[in-house]
């Protein structure tokens, strides 16, 4: 690498520098050839705060070139402020032309939500993750965490589960639901919903996990299998809302969220829900 | 000199056909075809995922090895301790097994190996594939070559999570992935099975 290369890359806008971006690629094809295996890496600083997405968008700021077309969404929004500033940091950075559509992106980095359709095998998921390690809540020091998962010693997971359900009913996680990967790993789905878990076992897309704060970066190959955590005697449930309806839409077959103090409900995937209305 | 700097740019792409060959394993992606046609296919793998961070060996190319590690500042290192290993022919059955694999703390530790690949000029025996990323019924076709090489393959693989991971590399730019949780199967079927 020469200094004219470094001066070209400084003026062209890119965010991460060469070796960063091999260092995540590294990364990300160890994640890929070890389902569920949480690879560490030399997280950088990012022009958005830690824990706001910054590990997603170092992986698709390292995944994506300008022949990409990128989709982000927040929430299942494409508007939101968080998702429309990064997807300019993006496109900004890589060049890439940017969409709505979950079927015209090469690449989709999402916060919450998996688009309800559109991903298939020439799709990228790149997910962003607050807490990508799923036994945090049962354990704290990261080198019996790093033991259990060596060892696949997921026991006292299940016992959290298993007091979950007597103290409450019900296993009551909703989003980053525990899910074992390729029968080996247990690993965060964090922060989709419930709804999104089916989604991911024997999907025909690649699904990357991108931690910041925490500097792990894992992943989920296409048609792989995964399994929420459960019981024989206690199926695994989505989020049910009763026979609720998108109140712009009138669909009742997407996710759906409800508005504050109220009883009306929207589809959470914001384009999907534009899509049957005819407005996109 | 035969090899050159990639670009930002080249080097993305040569990742994307790695990723790609990585998710969906047994499947053939390709190398872009112009760096193919100007630079060897065996070494883009190295020259796009390789620097100063990292160590490599190439044990039968050492022309190769030395141009990789002049452009790209990566260590030449034994094989035991090399995060990338080129190979042009398939290596000894003493070469794989000596190959790093990580352990179960850190399995990323493990050799990611790039071998020369012949198909489709020797691809007459068909295996069968499984594994995260493979279609069920899948398969591969391979030269008789390489038959032995997938055998300690499957031994140096065999106590996950520790293992090595390969890419078979043809010299018209084809990558197949075999990451170290790809199965594979011997099939008693060969000549006519085409490939995933």
């Amino acid at each position: 690498m020469t200094l004219s290369d470094l001066i070209d890359r400084h003026e062209s806008g890119e965010l991460l520098d060469e070796f960063a971006k091999r260092e995540i690629r590294r990364a990300t094809l160890a994640a890929v050839a070890i389902p569920g295996y949480q690879v560490p890496f030399g997280s950088r600083e990012m022009p958005v705060a830690r824990g706001w997405g910054s590990g997603g968008l170092q992986i698709t700021l390292a995944v994506t070139h300008d022949d990409d077309t990128v989709k982000v969404i927040d929430q299942g929004d494409d508007d939101g402020v968080n998702a429309v500033n990064l997807r300019r940091l993006v496109t900004s950075s890589t060049g890439a032309d940017e969409t709505t559509t979950a079927s015209e992106a090469t690449v989709t980095q999402s916060r919450h939500r998996i688009p309800e359709d559109g991903l298939d095998e020439s799709s990228i998921l790149v997910l962003q993750v607050p807490v990508p390690e799923p036994l945090r809540g049962v354990e704290r020091d990261m080198r019996e965490l790093a033991r259990m998962h060596a060892e696949a010693d997921y026991s006292r997971m299940w016992v959290s589960l298993y007091e979950d359900k007597v103290r409450n009913g019900v296993i009551t996680q909703t989003t980053g639901y525990p899910c074992l990967v390729n029968e080996r790993y247990v690993v965060a789905t964090t922060p989709i919903p419930r709804w999104d878990i089916p989604r991911l076992h024997d999907a025909p897309f690649l699904t990357l996990f991108g931690a910041g704060r925490e500097k792990r970066i894992y992943a989920i190959p296409p048609y792989t299998i995964v399994e929420p955590l459960t019981f024989e005697d206690v199926p695994f449930e989505v989020e049910d809302s009763d026979g609720a309806r998108c109140s712009l839409c009138g669909k009742s077959e997407s996710f759906l969220v409800s508005l504050p103090n109220s009883t009306t409900w929207l589809c959470s995937d914001t384009d999907w829900c534009a899509r049957q209305r005819g407005s996109r | 000199m035969r090899l050159a700097p990639l670009t930002s740019k080249d080097s993305t792409l040569v990742f994307r056909a790695l990723l790609q060959a990585f998710a969906f394993p047994g499947r053939v992606a390709q190398l872009p075809p112009h760096l193919v046609a100007r630079m060897p296919a065996l070494s883009l793998p190295l020259l796009a995922l390789t620097d100063i961070e990292t160590s490599f060996c190439a044990p039968d190319e050492p022309e190769l090895e030395g141009e990789i590690a002049t452009i790209t500042s990566a260590r030449i290192s034994n094989s035991r301790d090399a995060q990338f290993v080129m190979h042009r022919d398939v290596p000894s059955r003493e070469f794989v097994i000596g190959l790093g694999r990580g352990t179960s703390f850190r399995p990323e530790l493990g050799a990611r190996m790039v071998l020369a690949w012949n198909a489709p000029f020797d691809a007459n025996i068909e295996v069968g594939l499984g594994g995260p990323g493979v279609v069920p019924g899948s398969s591969l076709r391979v030269g008789h070559d390489l038959v032995e090489f997938l055998a300690v393959r499957a031994e140096v693989n065999a106590q996950p999570p520790a293992g090595i991971d390969c890419w078979l590399v043809s010299t018209n730019g084809e990558v197949v992935g075999l990451p170290r949780t790809t199965q594979i199967q011997m099939q008693p079927t060969s000549a006519t099975a085409g490939r995933n």
